[in-house]
């Protein structure tokens, strides 16, 4: 278990301050600008993304046990790297958690909902108003324009034509591309589609951010610009975001970073601890 | 909502345009088919009803024959004759069944106009005969009861005789006809609804009477029907009717041959029954071309589901639902069908509209296939029942490929590239 009680910390995590008690997790909140007051106030806190002896095996003639046994508790605000070399399970760990994918044993709990034998209609509910997904090919709708393409998550939760696209300018605006708006995906740079992109995860005020290689497809500089704005994100938003990648540098730039082997969790280090 | 999914559905057929338009030619080809075939049934039948406009207002029409049976110590093989009286008592007899009674009296004779020779017969009619009757008045006059009174020496030529005594094409009216002997004035020509061949010279009964059936000697009783709604009915009033003339005439009320009574009721259920066979049959032909254009949609719609398997991956992900999904794609398919369903509608009913036009033209000239097909068009339950199939064919075609796209795991459906 990964605690931070170092006062630097906890003002660098948002003010937040994390404790264990009989194994329990209580946590403080403190506001910014009265934190010598040190309210300790225990609150019973559920963990943004806890999993619990998660196991997945890949049915086939020789059947893939892929995880055995992940235990992860995530909490809100963090920005949390995963790596690990092709084969280890990262992947598909991020599938589980994006409830893209289901798992065979263990229990799997999200902003308090659990996770487990959902139907296909309640997990798409789930992923909606949850999960924001940032995705390596970027995965926008090639026939649809940018404004659209980040419109479409409340389409899909039933808000009027109106009131979406002026949301979507707005997370457009926010994403430096309002110019954009009417522009058709392959008409974009890489990095301009993956703000669209990013938007799109954004514009349901999701609890979590998933993103999967988010900059495997971008040059240097884009890929820092795309990190910087992810990274802004978390900050500003406090939005859980959950980065899967094999760039030493990607990870660098996150709060904690999580090394998954063999399916199973190798090393799970603070990196803003100096 | 439902316009933001017409508008994904719209975006989706715009990209396939070609081949959306050569599989929805098969669809618009079988509702095409459906309405012309439907059309042309209407077109025989109402055809059929107009030239047999007689029948169909359930007429009873009695002839003289000979007894095939012995009976109350007569042999058979008489004549039996029919006249006035007869005529009469039946009135009597059926006060609430029979409303008109109109009595015939024909005369096969040769005529001429000068060198212009014909065989006709001469039907003396009563001028309710030739209101009721399937005759059109063409040029001139029908007879009148001034002619039955005054017995006079008139004729009406049917369009055939006409022909045939006036092949110059001169006007006939006013001119006198020779028969054996005697001179009729010709007052009008008509036509048949019917395409008969036999179209009688008809004059006054009164006149035909007199000077070739003295005796009153009637070729033919026809009754006008009413109250009588059903078959059981119907066979009822002819059974009563044969006995009636067992009685008269002295023949068994089993004789078959002795008086011809022919119902038209029964021929015209026997008619519908028919339509009706025919219209199944039309509907049988069209639903299995329609089933046909419905597997090609289905096809065409798997593939597009098969093409689009990445980007629906990527709507379960950010929150599609599957129904969604179905819906997306179910509403293409019956947009697909509806689209090319009524092109091909209009298209038909364009065909039939014209043909009605050709056909009214045809028949105002006279023409015989004008007279037997007429209005072949269709109507709007038609158009109704039809948009329906086409609604239904739209669900049944989109039916497996909608399921296919819900089936696969988002997982899956995004790795597909």
């Amino acid at each position: 278990m990964w605690v931070s009680t170092t006062k630097q910390n906890l003002h660098s995590q948002g003010c937040r301050l994390y404790s264990i008690l009989n194994n329990r997790t209580y946590l403080c909140a403190i506001n910014k600008n009265n934190i010598h007051k040190q309210q300790y106030k225990p609150l019973h806190i559920i963990f943004m993304i806890d999993l619990k002896g998660i196991h997945k095996t890949y049915q086939s003639a020789t059947p893939l046990h892929v995880l055995k046994g992940i235990d992860l508790h995530i909490d809100e605000g963090e920005l949390v790297s995963i790596m690990g070399a092709s084969g280890s399970g990262k992947s598909t760990l991020l599938n589980i958690l994006g409830i893209l994918d289901d798992y065979d044993e263990g229990s799997y709990t999200l902003a308090g909902t659990p996770i487990r034998h959902l139907s296909e209609t309640r997990a798409a509910e789930l992923r909606n108003c949850l999960i924001g997904f940032v995705f390596q090919s970027f995965n926008l709708i090639g026939f649809k324009t940018a404004l659209e393409n980040v419109a479409l998550p409340l389409y899909y939760q039933g808000v009027g034509r109106r009131k979406r696209n002026e949301m979507a300018l707005e997370y457009l605006d926010m994403m430096g591309l309002k110019d954009w708006h009417d522009h058709y995906p392959n008409e974009m740079s890489g990095g301009q589609k993956q703000r669209v992109a990013i938007a799109r995860a954004l514009i349901a005020n999701p609890k979590i951010i998933l993103a999967d290689e988010p900059t495997g497809a971008l040059d240097s500089k884009t890929t820092i610009e795309v990190m910087e704005l992810l990274k802004r994100v978390n900050r500003e938003q406090g939005k859980t975001i959950i980065i899967v990648t094999h760039e030493q540098d990607i990870a660098q730039a996150t709060d904690r970073l999580i090394h998954i082997k063999d399916g199973l969790i190798d090393s799970d280090t603070c990196l803003s601890i100096p | 909502m439902f316009i933001d999914t017409l508008g994904e559905v719209y975006t989706s057929m715009s990209r396939n345009k070609l081949r959306i338009c050569l599989t929805g030619f098969s669809i618009a080809w079988g509702i095409f088919m459906l309405i012309v075939l439907l059309g042309s049934g209407n077109g025989l039948m109402h055809g059929m009803n107009d030239n047999f406009a007689s029948i169909m207002d359930s007429k009873v029409s009695i002839h003289p024959g000979w007894t095939s049976k012995s009976e109350g110590g007569m042999t058979e093989w008489r004549r039996v004759e029919l006249d006035m009286n007869d005529a009469e008592y039946l009135h009597r007899r059926f006060p609430d069944l029979v409303k008109k009674v109109i009595p015939e009296v024909q005369q096969s004779v040769t005529i001429n106009v000068a060198q212009n020779y014909t065989t006709t017969e001469f039907q003396g009619s009563f001028p309710e005969h030739i209101d009721q009757g399937n005759y059109t008045v063409l040029t001139g006059r029908a007879i009148n009861d001034n002619d039955i009174r005054e017995r006079r020496k008139v004729i009406m030529l049917g369009t055939e005789t006409v022909k045939k005594l006036f092949p110059d094409g001169e006007d006939c009216l006013g001119k006198w006809v020779t028969a054996q002997g005697l001179s009729f004035k010709v007052i009008g020509t008509y036509k048949r609804k019917t395409a008969v061949r036999n179209m009688p010279t008809i004059m006054p009964f009164t006149t035909c009477a007199t000077i070739y059936k003295p005796d009153l000697k009637l070729s033919r009783i026809e009754l006008t029907t009413q109250n009588l709604h059903t078959v059981e009915e119907n066979e009822a009033f002819d059974k009563a009717l044969r006995e009636v003339f067992a009685r008269r005439k002295h023949f068994s009320d089993t004789d078959e041959q002795a008086v011809w009574i022919s119902n038209s009721y029964e021929e015209y259920l026997q008619m519908q029954k028919v339509f009706g066979g025919l219209q199944y049959f039309i509907w049988i032909i069209g639903i299995a071309t329609l089933i046909a254009g419905v597997m090609g949609i289905s096809n065409i719609m798997l593939i597009t589901v098969r093409e689009r398997t990445h980007e629906f991956g990527i709507r379960k992900a950010i929150g599609a639902k599957p129904r969604e999904i179905i819906r997306l794609v179910l509403l293409e398919s019956i947009a697909i069908t509806l689209v090319f369903g009524y092109i091909g509608m209009f298209v038909g009913i364009g065909l039939t509209q014209l043909l009605n036009t050709v056909l009214q033209s045809m028949s105002d000239s006279g023409s015989e296939l004008g007279m037997a097909f007429k209005d072949p068009t269709v109507d709007l339950s038609i158009i109704l029942m039809a948009t329906a199939i086409m609604v239904l064919g739209g669900v049944i075609a989109g039916y497996v490929p909608a399921k296919r796209a819900v089936s696969i795991k988002p997982v899956e459906a995004l790795a597909e590239q």
